[in-house]
């Protein structure tokens, strides 16, 4: 597990408060090393989640999708957006499980959905942090 | 051995407000080369037990399938069986069906990559086809990915899963279940199998040592010590897909929202808690 993968889990994770965030990631990363070895990980990532810059609504490093008219090939476009469907919708928050054998390629389905500077294989020192996160963070 | 990627989900919110979301989730591979199928099985139940039981609603299911793979495995019918299983008849209409990795397929090769994905859909797909699953093709870009999501949440109907019914209203073992039986009964026969097989050593290593040979005892100690990690490993197996999945999981649920004691504890943020996949929210703009 990289540190990527605590630091996004911390801060990503909705509606649950840091705190327990925290401990989710620290309960994943004993079930990952067998023992307390990522703990400074998931230290510096706590250290790392409590820095926001201003304005910042904690989704920090998200860039945004867009839905217009040249996101999809299936013809949804601003003049006609999910919005106006919505309104219709029975539920408010929905979920669609990926499956399929080993290396059918299901990882890389969900990654593709993610903005490009949150793919998992990227590393710290990736571009999509900009440095002053990473300097920033440590103090 | 491929590097295992850590399980995670994209909850990509719809509108600006945040009033509307769904969340992609990637799932444990079936027929992996390190995990019995038990294993998998069991994992694969947690995920859909635990979506269920917090109550989020399923949309729909997409299902791989990598164009490259030369001819389903001797494991395909059973993994396909098994989906079947899962899922059940009526929720087919919400699976799309999909052949991927289309951009690493050269123009040259094209032609035997079609040709096997209509084998694969006339030998393997078409019963799923005919009750009302989708097919596409996956050439690796975010608008298509998108695509295929938003088509799956325009249809404004859940899905409940067969599997979700029997582990989590019937509180069943997985292996009381459709998906779970066959590979129960695979079990037991391997064990009993195995079992006479120990029989037999002991049998030959009694008359091996009361004539005194030991290269023969060597040998059979062997081969029986073999033989009983062999039916260690099967009866683990077992062990995994005999347990009241839905049961633990809504246990695991109302101490989650307990502990949460917050309003705001999403199901979603308790779904990811409860099977420990990674979580990535992608707000939405129009740009």
């Amino acid at each position: 597990m990289g540190l990527m993968h605590l630091l996004r889990q911390v801060d990503t994770d909705d509606g649950m408060g840091r705190l327990h965030s925290l401990s989710q990631v620290g309960s994943r990363a004993r079930r990952s090393s067998g023992e307390w070895g990522l703990l400074p990980e998931v230290l510096w990532a706590a250290g790392w989640a409590a820095w926001r810059p201003a304005g910042d609504d904690g989704y920090l490093w998200m860039p945004r999708i867009s839905f217009d008219s040249r996101s999809s090939r299936l013809g949804y476009s601003r003049a006609d957006p999910l919005l106006s469907q919505m309104e219709s919708f029975p539920d408010s928050e929905g979920m669609v499980l990926v499956m399929g054998v080993t290396g059918a390629g299901k990882s890389t389905f969900v990654n593709t959905l993610k903005p490009d500077s949150v793919k998992v294989t990227e590393g710290l020192g990736s571009s999509a942090y900009p440095p002053s996160v990473s300097e920033s963070a440590r103090h | 051995m491929t590097a295992q990627l850590p399980p995670q989900a994209v909850q990509l919110f719809l509108n600006e407000d945040e009033s509307y979301s769904v969340t992609v989730v990637d799932t444990p591979g079936f027929d992996d080369t390190y995990r019995s199928d038990a294993e998998i099985l069991a994992e694969i139940t947690e995920y859909m037990a635990a979506q269920y039981a917090a109550k989020i609603p399923l949309k729909g299911i997409i299902y791989l399938h990598q164009i490259h793979e030369n001819k389903m495995k001797g494991s395909g019918r059973r993994v396909v069986e098994m989906f079947r299983a899962l899922c059940g008849d009526e929720a087919l209409k919400k699976v799309v069906l999909v052949t991927t990795r289309w951009d690493c397929v050269s123009a040259a090769e094209k032609g035997n990559a079609l040709r096997r994905e209509q084998e694969l859909i006339d030998t393997w797909w078409r019963p799923m086809l005919d009750l009302g699953s989708t097919h596409t093709q996956f050439h690796g870009s975010r608008l298509e990915a998108e695509a295929m999501v938003l088509e799956i949440i325009r249809d404004p109907d859940r899905v409940v899963l067969d599997i979700q019914r029997e582990l989590v209203d019937a509180e069943k073992e997985i292996a009381e279940t459709k998906a779970g039986l066959p590979l129960d009964r695979l079990l037991a026969a391997d064990i009993s199998r195995y079992i006479e097989q120990l029989r037999e050593i002991d049998a030959k290593l009694a008359d091996a040592e009361r004539r005194g040979n030991s290269n023969d005892v060597k040998r059979l100690k062997e081969e029986r010590k073999e033989i009983e990690g062999v039916v260690r490993k099967l009866e683990s197996s077992q062990k995994r897909i005999r347990v009241r999945v839905g049961r633990h999981i809504k246990e695991r649920i109302s101490a989650a929202r307990w502990d949460s004691k917050e309003i705001l504890a999403t199901s979603i943020s308790i779904f990811t808690a409860i099977v420990g996949v990674t979580l990535t929210v992608v707000k939405f703009a129009v740009l």
